[in-house]
């Protein structure tokens, strides 16, 4: 399986985490696309992808997943298997808590994806609502770089195991 | 005396008006306004005319439009009339010609205003009026509110009998607005000059299918000459009509008008003919100069048109040697102004025994002051032997010496009157009270009242000035006061940057609202206010006005403070008398927001005269310096003229000052440094993320940041701070700064509302605002090191511009506005000058954009380091959409000739030249903008010295050669209304232009009538019981065309896609339309809460986000992308944090929950239309 990691950065988090997820699973992953570079011809030809997007603003994208956005379904993503990791501030942020993994994984399921790497939710500081809760669980990994830095390794670490089988 | 009132010009007029109208069609324009809203208010309450019935009032899409509904509506057999002025009585002329033609009655009152030519003017003269000349309509000149009362009724009697309809006239704003007390007529004096029979005449004359008629119809060389000579008989008659109407009106109320008036000695020599509020002034001042023993004389014109010479002829005493005529209007290009060609045809018709040697002069054009010393002026010119033919008065013209010089100062104030000048901040309340004060003495006292207000045209931190007379005798200064009795000062910041004290009289009572108390204040003061002080030896009272307030519980409302204070310092009134008559208008003003609020004000008044007290004048030794208009470092021009004119000395500056003629300079509010907030930003860099949020939303431009390299600080001023940017990817051990201007800030708050990053308190943020009482000098120095730093930003990669983040990092090119503090429109304006600044024209249609975007004498345009930047021009208001794509056809047409030359000279220019020219030019990307300079930088080069005709040509042209952006910008009133005829027009073609609307949902310039844009039950005026009809989706509408780009946007809800749809619009290739989504005060709540706003109406599904773009479409994929999330808040969650919905939820509870709920099914409609027409995957 081709597999493909994209991710979208601002301040260097979400850059930071995916080079982590890149390291767990190097094996796996043909390509590390930081989308401020990235076109729709480069989802081509993939078969798995791990994407990693902050959620900005009032549970927006990140502008360069923002960009991107535009052209989502020029790709063909019927039958592609997805895997979703997200940044976001239960604090500050608590009333849209990576509400950007619930906009990619819900666009992406209705074009056809699959989208593995559900996570539950444990140990995160209370937040008000997200779209990315389904069910009570998130569908993606959750790492919060602002107040539990710390923890986003190991997070990562038992996500990208986790996840792993499906991409193979 | 309980028959007088005080009331203004316009409201004199509206008030005859409205009582012998049926139907009123109206279109608001400044300064006509007032007489449409209060025929609206009359209407809404239910008042009646005199035949017991409600007029209809209808305001209409234009001027045009209005006069197009008055035609038809006296076709159709009702009595009608309609208030205008300027540009607006323009477009009404093709319909005035058909109204007179077809020999109807009607009545037209005009405030007139100046027509724009250089430049706008919202100021008094006659070309309006002087360019309806031909139309055949009579007009009739008063000069007082007295007089535009009673003419208005003489005109709506005289043109039922005469079947020719009238032009009521008045100057603008000097009498529009000027307050005076006057005998009002009642119902049954009106009644009595109407004529039933007449009415019933007019009413047989209608269009009536029990007895059809046909008008209007095309007619032919053989007869339509003998048909216009028909209506002859009708003009022979008319100005015998309007005098028997003069006569008859004298016998109902003892006031004499005739078609002309003469006043002065009845031995005069030198006369002096005009009309309007100027010869009031020239009244004052020939009963002076005859009381000195001059034989002067002065020829009131009333009746302009017909124009009778007889009657003329009659008028002018048998002495008379001299004639002087002054117009208040100009022609260029004519032999003579148009009553000086009148009295001269008559004089040569007619024939004088004496000949007299007539001269024509022109003064007063757009409300330039007119005094009794330029009346003498005048009479002097006609006592010398050779008397200039044709001149002007009141301007020094130093190019073609037409400027008649003046004499020492005519003084003929009347010296049993008492004359007070009030300086205040807008929005202070200052002039409301003023108002009321003219009310009380007027109304309760047996003094005649004067009230005159003049405003700078900032539309925050503006200054007013109000110029008030009593006394015995009636008032006919129509001239500012020039020797005040009594000056009362506001602010106490204003002495610092206006001549306040210019016009005391010596003696004078000064009142001034200091926060330092008796002792102290002196100390206080700048050395030129000591100067003056002491020179004229004025008397000094002193009031903490804030401190009384605040105790009182009025917050910072000081007016009738101040105007206690007034009352007791002037002595027209008893202190407890004019107390007790203030607290009876307090009670009429503030009776319906509750006792408390009585309360308060009643203590506050109470409190005022314990609090005030006179202040020894000290020496003349204070070392503060009064405030420089602009900045020492200004260029010449800035300095020499921009700043006389902001210091309030405009009057002086002599006519080569505008050699240039209208054309100004941009990037000059910068030199003005209007320190009008002591609330100023303040930048926390430890907490901040770097967002860039404040900057791209801060409306004035006064928040800016730069990402600098560390080395380049070296020389930073001491309290300079900085950040690591290290929130920026590949910012490490780069420098990111956040700096405010202080002294241009407005104290809006939004950008502590939008920050993100909150400190320790809610009130600290990443910026927040911090309160000083004077401007620390190291703002000012960091302000000026950050702005000279250099604008590239120092980081490693060039970002994408299509976000806040990056988009802080491009310098603005819009900065420092005069708009409101929290404006909604700014933001817009400065974002589309970060991204096509450089290389972009605007076609700026007339409202808020084109007032705070141009009014002299600053604008907020500015340029970049290379010294490029936008140029702007605002044409009209109806032709803003062809105005723009105007400059489109002539961008292209440069360019199709450029590239041809480039084509056919391929050999002398270079083949490899060539081809990089005719390479297509890419859009959005500042590298490839950069390199297209280069090569045209090289093509200029390369045709240096070059002396064919074709290669010269191609020089001249070379700037086309990199593309020019063309933006069309206006407000809803232009896009919804007056202009969306040519808006469509343009939308229709396939032309590169893009359209911004900055849609306020109301005519915010001309004080919030309501547009189409207004959305249903929010309150407007003309829509006072909430708007009926919901609101017109211009973004629908465009859409239909299919190869319209078209977007709708909130800045402040989602600023990322704000800024893509703007930069899809300018890639766009073909017409583009954006509608941006502005908060106003004109919606009635905290501009604070401006962008908290945006957001609801974007949750509620009210203000959906979406880009409609073609070509997507091509691309085989559905062209509308819905950018903004299903509703998740009731309408009601949005709309009741606003006053303009509030006031009828308070008001009609019953009404106001039926508009709302229609109002959120058209919410839920609109919002299924979008998101059905963005489901399907294909176009």
């Amino acid at each position: 399986m081709e597999v493909k990691l994209f991710f979208g950065s601002s301040t260097g988090n979400t850059e930071r985490c995916a080079k982590i997820v890149h390291a767990k699973l190097k094996d796996l992953i043909a390509e590390i696309i930081d989308m401020r570079k990235a076109s729709v011809e480069d989802f081509d030809f993939c078969d798995g992808f791990i994407l990693g997007l902050p959620t900005v603003d009032e549970g927006l994208l990140q502008e360069d997943w923002r960009r991107f956005w535009d052209e989502v379904e020029d790709v063909d993503w019927d039958g592609k298997t997805v895997a979703i990791f997200g940044l976001g501030d239960p604090v500050k942020y608590g009333k849209w808590f990576v509400d950007g993994i619930g906009i990619v994984a819900d666009k992406l399921t209705s074009c056809g994806a699959k989208v593995v790497g559900e996570w539950p939710n444990e140990g995160y500081l209370p937040f008000e609502s997200s779209k990315g809760l389904r069910n009570g669980k998130f569908l993606g990994l959750v790492l919060d770089e602002d107040n539990q830095k710390e923890m986003s390794e190991e997070r990562i670490d038992r996500w990208c195991n986790q996840i792993r089988p499906s991409f193979t | 005396m309980d028959r007088w009132i005080t009331i203004a010009g316009n409201e004199a007029a509206a008030r005859i008006a409205y009582k012998v109208s049926e139907v009123i069609a109206i279109y608001p324009i400044t300064p006509s306004s007032d007489m449409g809203e209060l025929c609206d208010q009359w209407s809404a309450e239910g008042l009646q005319n005199i035949w017991g019935t409600i007029p209809t009032v209808r305001e209409m899409q234009s001027e045009g439009g209005a006069a197009g509904a008055v035609h038809g509506a006296i076709q159709a057999g009702s009595l009608c009339t309609t208030f205008t002025a300027s540009q607006g009585l323009l477009l009404m002329i093709p319909n005035m010609f058909k109204i007179a033609g077809e020999l109807s009655p009607a009545v037209f009152h005009i405030s007139a205003r100046t027509v724009a030519t250089h430049a706008l003017s919202i100021f008094g003269d006659h070309s309006d009026v002087m360019a309806c000349r031909p139309t055949g309509w009579a007009m009739l000149f008063g000069g007082s509110p007295q007089e535009v009362q009673d003419l208005a009724l003489i005109a709506h009697s005289a043109t039922l009998k005469a079947q020719v309809p009238f032009l009521n006239i008045f100057d603008g704003f000097r009498t529009s607005h000027e307050i005076q007390k006057i005998v009002p007529l009642d119902d049954a004096e009106i009644k009595s000059m109407i004529d039933e029979k007449l009415v019933a005449q007019h009413r047989s004359r209608s269009m009536n299918p029990d007895h059809p008629t046909i008008r209007g119809t095309a007619q032919n060389p053989d007869v339509f000459f003998q048909t216009r000579e028909a209506v002859n008989p009708f003009y022979d008659a008319t100005a015998g009509i309007v005098a028997d109407t003069m006569d008859q009106f004298h016998k109902l109320t003892g006031r004499q008008y005739n078609l002309f008036d003469y006043i002065g000695s009845p031995q005069a020599e030198r006369v002096i003919v005009m009309m309007g509020s100027g010869s009031e002034c020239a009244e004052e001042a020939v009963r002076a100069l005859n009381a000195a023993g001059e034989k002067v004389g002065l020829v009131k014109v009333r009746l302009f048109r017909p124009f009778d010479g007889e009657k003329f002829m009659q008028a002018l005493p048998p002495t008379v040697q001299s004639i002087a005529v002054l117009d208040r209007t100009k022609e260029p290009g004519a032999v003579g102004e148009p009553l000086f060609q009148e009295v001269v045809t008559v004089l040569a018709v007619h024939g004088h025994p004496a000949a007299p040697k007539t001269i024509g002069g022109r003064y007063g054009l757009s409300s330039k002051e007119f005094t009794p010393t330029m009346v003498k002026a005048v009479f002097d010119e006609l006592n010398k032997p050779e008397p200039k033919r044709h001149f002007t008065v009141g301007i020094h013209d130093d190019i073609t010496h037409l400027s008649l010089d003046l004499p020492e100062i005519f003084d003929t104030e009347d010296p049993l009157g008492y004359r007070a000048v009030f300086w205040g901040l807008g929005a202070d309340g200052t002039v409301g009270a003023n108002k009321n004060t003219i009310k009380i003495i007027g109304e309760e006292t047996p003094n005649y009242a004067q009230g005159y207000f003049v405003y700078d045209s900032k539309k925050s931190g503006s200054v007013t000035v109000s110029h008030l007379r009593f006394g015995p005798n009636p008032i006919r200064s129509t001239y500012l006061i020039r020797q005040a009795n009594f000056v009362g000062i506001h602010q106490f910041g204003l002495i610092f940057r206006y001549p306040v004290l210019d016009r005391a009289a010596p003696g004078a009572t000064v009142l001034l609202n200091s926060p330092f108390g008796p002792e102290e204040t002196w100390e206080r003061l700048p050395r030129t206010f000591q100067q003056e002080a002491l020179a004229k030896e004025i008397k000094l009272y002193v009031l903490d006005a804030y401190q009384v307030a605040q105790e009182t519980g009025m917050g910072v409302r000081i007016n009738s403070i101040m105007q206690t204070a007034f009352f007791a310092l002037c002595g027209i009134l008893p202190p407890e008398e004019a107390v007790d008559k203030i607290r009876h208008a307090i009670e009429k003003t503030y009776g319906k927001r509750g006792p408390q609020v009585v309360a308060q004000n009643f203590a506050a008044v109470d409190q005022a005269l314990a609090h005030m007290h006179e202040a020894k004048l000290g020496k003349a030794s204070s070392d503060i310096d009064a405030v420089e208009p602009v900045s020492a470092s200004a260029p010449a021009f800035v300095r020499d003229v921009l700043g006389e004119i902001i210091a309030l000395r405009g009057d002086d500056l002599p006519v080569s000052a505008f050699r240039d003629v209208g054309t100004y300079p941009t990037g000059t509010t910068q030199y003005e440094k209007r320190s009008i907030s002591l609330d100023i930003p303040v930048w926390d860099p430890a907490i901040c993320s770097q967002c860039g949020k404040c900057v791209l939303l801060c409306p004035h431009g006064a928040m800016r940041a730069k990402v600098i390299r560390v080395e380049d600080l070296k020389n930073a001023p001491h309290s300079f701070h900085y950040a690591d940017a290290a929130k920026f990817r590949g910012g490490e051990g780069l420098a990111y700064v956040i700096e405010a201007s202080a002294e241009d800030c407005t104290g809006c708050g939004l950008c502590l509302e939008v920050c993100p990053e909150r400190g320790t308190t809610p009130e600290h943020a990443g910026a927040s605002l911090e309160h000083v009482d004077v401007i620390p000098e190291s703002n000012k120095e960091n302000w000026e090191y950050f702005v000279n730093l250099t604008d590239e930003p120092a980081l490693p990669e060039t970002p994408i511009f299509d976000n806040a983040k990056a988009l802080q990092l491009i310098r603005p090119l819009f900065e420092f506005s005069g708009a409101c503090a929290g404006c909604g429109e700014t933001p817009y304006l400065k974002l589309l000058s970060q991204l096509v600044g450089d290389r972009l024209l605007i076609a700026n249609a007339t409202g808020c954009s084109s007032i705070f975007g141009g009014n002299l004498p600053t604008t907020p345009w500015s340029k970049d380091s290379h010294g490029r930047g936008p140029s702007w021009n605002n044409s009209l208001f109806e032709d803003n959409a062809e105005f723009g794509l105007g400059m489109r056809l002539s961008i292209d047409s440069q360019r199709d000739r450029a590239f041809s030359i480039i084509k056919k000279e391929r050999s002398a220019i270079g083949d490899d030249l060539v081809d990089q020219l005719l390479a297509p030019e890419k859009y959005g990307d500042p590298d490839a903008l950069k390199a297209r300079r280069e090569v045209v930088d090289q093509l200029r080069a390369k045709l240096q010295g070059q002396s064919s005709e074709e290669l010269a040509a191609l020089a001249s042209l070379a700037d086309s050669l990199v593309d020019r952006s063309v933006w069309i910008v206006g407000g809803d009133g232009w896009a919804y209304d007056i202009g969306f005829g040519g808006l469509d027009h343009v939308l229709a073609s396939q032309n590169r232009v893009r359209i911004l609307v900055l849609d306020t949902e109301v005519y915010s310039n001309t004080g919030g009538q309501a547009s189409k844009s207004t959305p249903r039950a929010a309150v407007a005026k003309f829509a006072t019981a909430g708007k009926p009809t919901g609101k017109k989706d211009l973004g629908r509408i465009a859409m239909t065309y299919g190869h319209v780009y078209v977007a709708e946007v909130a800045i402040g809800a989602d600023d990322n896609q704000t800024i893509r749809a703007f930069r899809e619009a300018e890639a766009h290739n073909g017409p583009a339309i954006i509608v941006a989504y502005c908060h106003c005060i004109a919606h009635d709540y905290d501009m604070k809460e401006g962008y908290a706003q945006q957001k609801r109406a974007v949750e509620s599904g009210y203000w959906p986000l979406y880009r409609f773009n073609p070509a997507r479409a091509e691309r085989g994929r559905n062209p509308l992308m819905l950018d903004s999330a299903d509703p998740t808040i009731p309408l009601r969650d949005y709309v009741e944090k606003e006053g303009r919905y509030r006031v009828l939820m308070r008001r009609d509870p019953e009404l106001a929950d039926v508009l709302l709920s229609e109002a959120q099914k058209d919410v839920d409609r609109k919002w299924l239309a979008l998101s059905r027409l963005a489901a399907t995957k294909e176009p």
